[in-house]
């Protein structure tokens, strides 16, 4: 519970805050002590009693004036009131603020108009008028300028016709009237044994709620505090109780006469404080704000201060939300009844009013709210409030608090929440970023703020950036790599970063992270050569994403060594890739590398065998035979662009039968080939495959020679021989008494196969008669048939149509096998003639004519 | 006996075509709100006021019309209690020194930041740039780009150049004034 202290000599309008040790509590209001002209009247007079209008004060005083003040305590001079000759006792003031009415002991009841004296009045009861209230309305053009005072009697005052004044008694008071308010067509009032509330319009009263005194009122005569929350709904306090009574209409069936009245007053809520009320008031919607006085007093026997309750009302029972003890001025000389509450309604503004001071409460605006939770370090309620309140600030912002909250983070040293803050608050606004980024460098901590500075679309001063830079090359070398890789170049000077980089290496040097970071940089400001050299130097794999990404092919020729040591594959890709790089220089770079050089130059041949690389074919022989050579035998026999002389040398060297033989075979010399397969290789089967291939009977025969003293060789031979050769040579070079295993199978394989290949002829033979008989049958047939002989066809000799029109010149018509027609004429010595002249011609001798 | 028969004749009057206006009338200090309030309730002009403290309360008749006054101090320090005089009234008028170049913008800043109240939404304003006899006084034009009015949309808002000193314009200012009382507003 906060305990704020309005003492006297602090300054005048000072919020009422409080330092205690406590956790405190955000405060519901805040104290404000009137000042201005209030001081002077104070000095010599004391307060008796004030109505409040939303723009007016009026204060009456004890010694019988009244005093018209604004909010803030200045007196509004323009219009003396009329002042009673002792203490004012109640004062009223209607809704428009321009009547007010005053009572006293003098007997006196003024009237009193504040913009014009027309209607000002003067009435003198000749009694001791403890209360008056002024209708609401009573500003209306057509009102009965009514009010209504209160002494032994509550008297209603109205202007009739002729602005005569009328006055009814409507009540009885025991013991006095206490207190009258009035609100709309309803005016409460409390006696001495409870509270009555009148209905105007209806002329009527509508109920009494009687007030269960209890042992305090015997030492003491306790004032009834009354207040109208809204039109219907009556708040009393008195001496401890409270009671929370609403006024409505009757219902249908509770109207059991026509005498009783339309509205009915009802209690909703009663509860008992353990303090004594001086005075009441809305608070909100549901709440209450009351004046509680203390029953108990301190060591001396003197009051202690009055405080401000924050209730809410349950029906039998209250909770205490909130409560601020108040140090008013003198508040050990005063009774309960020399305090006073009053508020405007609608708005939470509360008057309390001892004699010799007057406090403003009000509930924190939205501004002040922010400001409270500032002030207490409470920042991040602070920055929520700020966002929750959005347009009603005005002297707040997001970006006022947010920065407030940056420097106490940043005072705290809670850096990495200091920077995301920082993030919320600029957002992606430059200025605000340029202007509050150097707090960050002060206390050298932009490391934590980089990862949320602005980096797309609106970019800060490029030294902001550099500043940054800096602070990491100097505190954290791994995060000025991160950094230098994660942001763009274009964001700050890279040459003023490298030349710092630079710097900072001549003091220490050989960091690798470092030299990794400059080399970054080389590579963002164009200086790709040293980038690419810091690279090799570091032996970091980035080189080559550097060299993709910027193209950097031709710088590759200088360093084909030292890229291929750094990561072989990489650096194989790099140099096939796209064919930037000329193999003659890798090549030429890789000369004294053989394991590299058979590397790269595998690696093209795979990619790419186009004619280009035919060329290093030769080379690849012998690295394909010293590395690997499974590759080799395929290469031979893929390619013809190595010399195969040097290809020979080395299989011989090494002993690479397999190649040797294909060479061998490949340049002629089968001879040696079929020899090395049978001696070297012991591979007859591919010698059988071979001498196939080459069909050539004397290499035959050399296979058999070479099987001769191999039985199992023989074996073999003369399982598969049939097939190929006729097995008599084979047979008879066998010598008698020569050990053959298996050989009866293999003879009968031998015999079997070869039976086959004789049958095969003998079929394939009788095949091809078959079919000459059958051809030169369809011919013979065909020969047969009847010739046409017709208009179109023309003599072989004399082109002249063969059927003459004329019968005088006919002649008899020639004809052969071939279907060639001729005149007999044409052709002389016929008889003689045995073939066709057309289908013989060269070889004929007949005269044509 | 006469007397009462006026009264009574007024009375009457009243009730049948009184209208009846309430306005509040602000602005920095100097720019003369309690002359203007003189002005146009007795026509006179007095060259030397006091500045106003706190408030000023009048009530003009002019025809049938009855205008309730709040002349507010243009102090800084009473001018946090604008906004609460201000509420619920029919007009607002706010009270430039079109001659005093150097407090135009702090007026303009104190207009918008009034304007920008919540409780005050959709009061109509009337500008008035006074003291135009003055030489170097800026002319309605001038005063309406100064002050930025432009930028009020959500309301009626007016502006004129007047002179107190030589009642220039006072009558224009009136009839923009009665023509937003409550009878003629509500219509």
């Amino acid at each position: 519970m906060s305990q704020p202290d309005t003492d006297c000599d602090k300054d005048e309008n000072e919020t009422e805050g409080d330092e205690s040790s406590e956790e405190e509590v955000e405060p519901k209001l805040k104290y404000v002590r009137m000042a201005n002209d209030l001081k002077n009247i104070l000095f010599s007079d004391s307060i008796s009693c004030v109505a409040v209008h939303p723009k007016l004060l009026v204060v009456g005083a004890n010694w019988g004036k009244i005093y018209l003040l604004d909010h803030q305590g200045n007196i509004v001079s323009n219009k003396a009131l009329k002042k009673h000759s002792v203490a004012v006792n109640q004062i009223s003031i209607d809704i428009s603020g321009e009547f007010i009415a005053s009572c006293s002991d003098d007997g006196k009841v003024f009237i009193c108009g504040l913009c014009t004296s027309d209607s000002n009045q003067e009435l003198s009861l000749g009694r001791l008028v403890k209360s008056v209230a002024i209708d609401p309305n009573y500003y209306k053009l057509g009102s009965y300028r009514r009010f209504v005072t209160g002494d032994e009697r509550l008297v209603l005052h109205e202007r009739i016709f002729l602005a005569r004044i009328n006055s009814t008694v409507i009540g009885e008071a025991e013991g006095g009237v206490q207190n009258i308010k009035w609100n709309g067509q309803f005016i409460a009032w409390a006696s001495d044994h409870g509270v009555r509330v009148y209905d105007v319009s209806a002329h009527t009263s509508l109920g009494f709620i009687k007030w269960n005194k209890g042992s305090l009122s015997k030492d003491e005569n306790y004032r009834c505090n009354l207040c109208w929350k809204d039109s219907n709904t009556l708040l009393v306090g008195w001496i401890d109780t409270v009671k929370i009574c609403i006024i409505r209409k009757r219902k249908m069936n509770e109207m059991y006469s026509q005498d009783i009245p339309n509205y009915l007053v009802e209690p909703v809520s009663t509860f008992n404080t353990d303090f004594i009320i001086s005075g009441i008031a809305p608070y909100g919607l549901r709440e209450l704000v009351v004046l509680g006085y203390s029953k108990e007093v301190d060591d001396d026997g003197k009051p202690l201060r009055p405080h401000l309750h924050l209730l809410e009302p349950q029906a039998d029972d209250y909770i205490d939300m909130y409560a601020d003890n108040l140090s008013l001025r003198g508040y050990v000389e005063y009774a309960a009844n020399d305090y006073k509450l009053e508020n405007l309604s609608g708005e939470n503004w509360f008057i309390i009013v001892s004699p010799k001071d007057i406090i403003i409460a009000s509930s924190f605006d939205a501004d002040e709210r922010v400001e409270w939770l500032i002030d207490h370090c409470k920042f991040e309620e602070a920055m929520t409030a700020v966002e929750e309140a959005g347009r009603d600030l005005s002297r707040n912002s997001l970006l006022s608090v947010g920065r407030k909250y940056l420097d106490h983070l940043l005072f705290a040293q809670e850096y990495d929440q200091a920077a995301e803050l920082c993030h919320r608050i600029f957002g992606q606004d430059k200025r605000l970023w340029q202007e509050d980024v150097y707090k960050f460098a002060s206390v050298h901590q932009l490391r934590a703020v980089s990862r949320y500075l602005p980096l797309k679309d609106k970019k800060l001063d490029p030294h902001i950036y550099e500043m940054v830079l800096y602070e990491y090359l100097k505190l954290d070398s791994e995060g000025f790599l991160d950094i230098v890789k994660e942001w763009s170049p274009d964001l700050y000077n890279v040459s003023a970063v490298v030349n710092a980089v630079l710097e900072h290496l001549l003091v220490n040097s050989n960091s690798n992270v470092l030299l990794e970071a400059l080399a970054i940089l080389y590579s963002y400001c164009g200086k790709y050569d040293k980038s690419l050299a810091m690279y090799l130097k570091l032996k970091h794999k980035g080189v080559f994403a550097l060299i993709q990404k910027y193209n950097l092919y031709d710088a590759v020729v200088n360093m084909i060594e030292g890229l291929m040591m750094l990561d072989t594959d990489q650096a194989i890709n790099l140099f096939i890739e796209k064919a930037k790089t000329p193999p003659e220089s890798v090549i030429k770079a890789l000369q004294d590398n053989p394991h590299y050089l058979f590397l790269y130059l595998d690696a093209l041949e795979k990619r790419e065998s186009k004619v280009s690389n035919k060329q290093y074919h030769g080379i690849l022989v012998k690295l394909y035979a010293k590395f690997a050579r499974e590759k080799l035998l395929p290469l031979l026999k893929r390619s013809d662009n190595y010399p195969i002389q040097e290809a020979l040398n080395i299989c011989k060297e090494r002993s690479y039968y397999p190649e040797l033989v294909y060479l061998l075979g490949r340049i002629g010399n089968s001879k040696e080939a079929l020899h090395l397969m049978t001696q070297q290789l012991e591979n007859i089967e591919q010698a059988i495959v071979f001498c196939q291939e080459q069909d050539d009977p004397d290499l035959w025969n050399d296979l058999i020679q070479d099987s001769l003293p191999r039985p199992d060789f023989l074996t073999f031979l003369l399982q598969k021989i049939g097939t190929y050769i006729d097995p008599t040579i084979l047979v008879k070079e066998i010598k008698n008494g020569d050990k053959i295993p298996g050989l009866k199978n293999s003879l009968v394989k031998m015999m079997h196969d070869y039976n086959l290949q004789v049958s095969i002829q003998d079929g394939c033979k009788k095949i091809l008669d078959t079919d000459y008989f059958n051809l030169h049958q369809k011919f013979v047939a065909m020969q047969k048939k009847a010739i046409c002989v017709d208009d179109y066809h023309v003599c072989g000799a004399c082109r002249k149509n063969i059927l003459m029109k004329d019968s005088t010149g006919s002649d008899n018509i020639l004809s052969f096998y071939c279907h060639h027609l001729f005149h007999e004429k044409c052709l002389t010595a016929f008889s003689e003639i045995e073939k066709c002249i057309i289908c013989h011609k060269s070889s004929s001798h007949v005269n044509v004519l | 006996m006469l007397s009462l028969i006026n009264r009574i004749l007024d009375w009457f009057k009243s009730l049948l075509w009184k209208e009846e206006m309430e306005l509040t009338l602000v602005g920095l200090q100097c720019s003369g709100k309690t002359t203007f309030v003189n002005v146009i309730a007795s026509n006179q002009f007095s060259e030397d006021m006091i500045p106003t403290v706190g408030f000023n309360m009048r009530k003009i008749t002019k025809g049938n019309v009855t205008i309730k006054v709040w002349d507010i101090g243009g102090q800084p320090r009473f001018r946090s209690m604008w906004e609460r005089y201000c509420r619920g009234v029919n007009a607002i008028v706010y009270m430039v020194d079109a001659a005093d170049n150097e407090k135009i913008e702090a007026s303009r800043n104190e207009l918008h930041q009034l304007v920008d109240k919540p409780a005050l939404a959709g009061i109509p304003i009337l500008v008035l740039g006074n003291k135009r006899d003055l030489p170097n006084a800026l002319d309605v034009k001038e005063l309406i780009d100064r002050m930025d009015l432009v930028a009020i949309q959500d309301r009626e808002i007016c502006c004129y150049s007047i002179s107190c000193k030589q009642k220039d314009n006072i009558d224009i200012t009136l009839q923009w004034l009665i023509a937003h009382s409550k009878a003629n507003s509500q219509k």
